[in-house]
């Protein structure tokens, strides 16, 4: 599978094991982690790495695809299943390499996989909290078409801190 | 299940989205024969076949348990809003739905019922249909469903040309698939 982007050169695929240095490159960055969940660790190792790239290959109901651009995997994007009453959500959630941000690369890699989401897939709902630090990453959701739905309070222990986040939402056909 | 639909003055509305029953058949009927004769091009059906029913046959259609649904739009009390959706008969088909009919009174457009009946259609067919993937189809030009249907990630799959002839004209028609079963 490869998901286009509207910027040339740049396409959402999925993960391989040749991507690893890359994803050393990129991955291991405290600015990057800084806006991720636990699930992304800091310092990113070449065992994170191998762990990474296992995870990503396996089948199932959610989807984890590198961001490619020119051939190299600078980031990730991805959507999480959810389960029981949740089973209509996904989780949406990306990150770029540093080297990459300002470009528009974000912006383009989240319409393309949220297109990607509500096409073939029993998903209607998005949602991407977003850490209250990171207004980039708002403006990126703002420009795809998610809502700013509310803030979760001290919702977030991140980097040392208590901090709120702020829901962003898309819901399908909307 | 209730919902609101913001309005141009921005006063909420009450809507409200449910399954027809053949209590109803009365006001569908009414609906149904209105888009048939306000839009003839967006119909297999029209006027002059339907007409001519007694309520007693569209209640029949109304009561379709099981294998599918007629969902209205509700704006307080007057039906504003339709939508069919039914799974295949054939067993062999059976893992397919198609969604027929949808319909929104005039003075009730832009308020975003197109898409709470779709919202749920899809999610009729995908919970209590357990279909796989929706079928539909719409006129070329019809603009506006488009839109609303490729939101929800209808593709289209096919185009056939000359797909009706109304008063002497043809038109062509786009066959759309959403798939509802595969990973995200």
């Amino acid at each position: 599978m490869l998901l286009p982007t509207e910027i040339a050169g740049c396409c959402l695929r999925p993960w391989r094991l040749e991507d690893k240095s890359a994803l050393l490159i990129h991955a291991n960055n405290r600015s990057v982690w800084r806006n991720l969940t636990a699930v992304f660790p800091h310092p990113y190792t070449a065992v994170d790495a191998d762990a990474w790239l296992s995870i990503a290959a396996q089948q199932g109901p959610s989807i984890h695809l590198a961001v490619d651009f020119h051939g190299e995997a600078i980031g990730g994007i991805g959507v999480i299943s959810g389960e029981g009453i949740g089973r209509h959500t996904g989780q949406f959630g990306y990150w770029l390499g540093e080297a990459r941000w300002g470009m528009g690369i974000a912006t383009a890699a989240a319409r393309a996989m949220s297109i990607h989401a509500f096409s073939g897939s029993h998903i209607f709902r998005l949602e991407a909290p977003v850490f209250a630090w990171n207004p980039s990453s708002m403006r990126v959701l703002e420009k795809v078409g998610f809502v700013r739905e509310g803030v979760l309070r001290k919702s977030v222990y991140k980097d040392g801190q208590l901090i709120d986040s702020i829901m962003y939402a898309l819901v399908r056909g909307n | 299940m209730r919902w609101y639909a913001a309005t141009d003055s921005g006063v909420e509305l009450h809507m409200e989205i449910r399954t027809l029953t053949p209590d109803d058949a009365d006001a569908f009927q009414r609906l149904r024969l209105r888009g048939l004769l306000e839009c003839p091009t967006a119909f297999a059906s029209s006027y002059a076949e339907e007409q001519g029913e007694t309520v007693a046959d569209v209640a029949k259609r109304l009561s379709v348990e099981g294998d599918g649904a007629v969902l209205g739009a509700f704006q307080g009390r007057a039906l504003v809003g339709i939508l069919g959706v039914q799974r295949e008969g054939m067993i062999k088909l059976s893992h397919k739905a198609f969604i027929w009919g949808m319909y929104v009174a005039p003075e009730a457009r832009r308020n975003g019922i197109s898409t709470l009946l779709l919202q749920r259609a899809l999610l009729f067919a995908a919970e209590d249909l357990r279909a796989m993937q929706v079928n539909l189809g719409v006129n070329t030009k019809n603009n506006a469903a488009l839109a609303v249907y490729r939101r929800f990630g209808f593709k289209v799959y096919g185009h056939e040309q000359g797909f009706l002839r109304v008063d002497g004209e043809l038109h062509d028609e786009y066959h759309m698939v959403c798939q509802l079963s595969g990973a995200v």
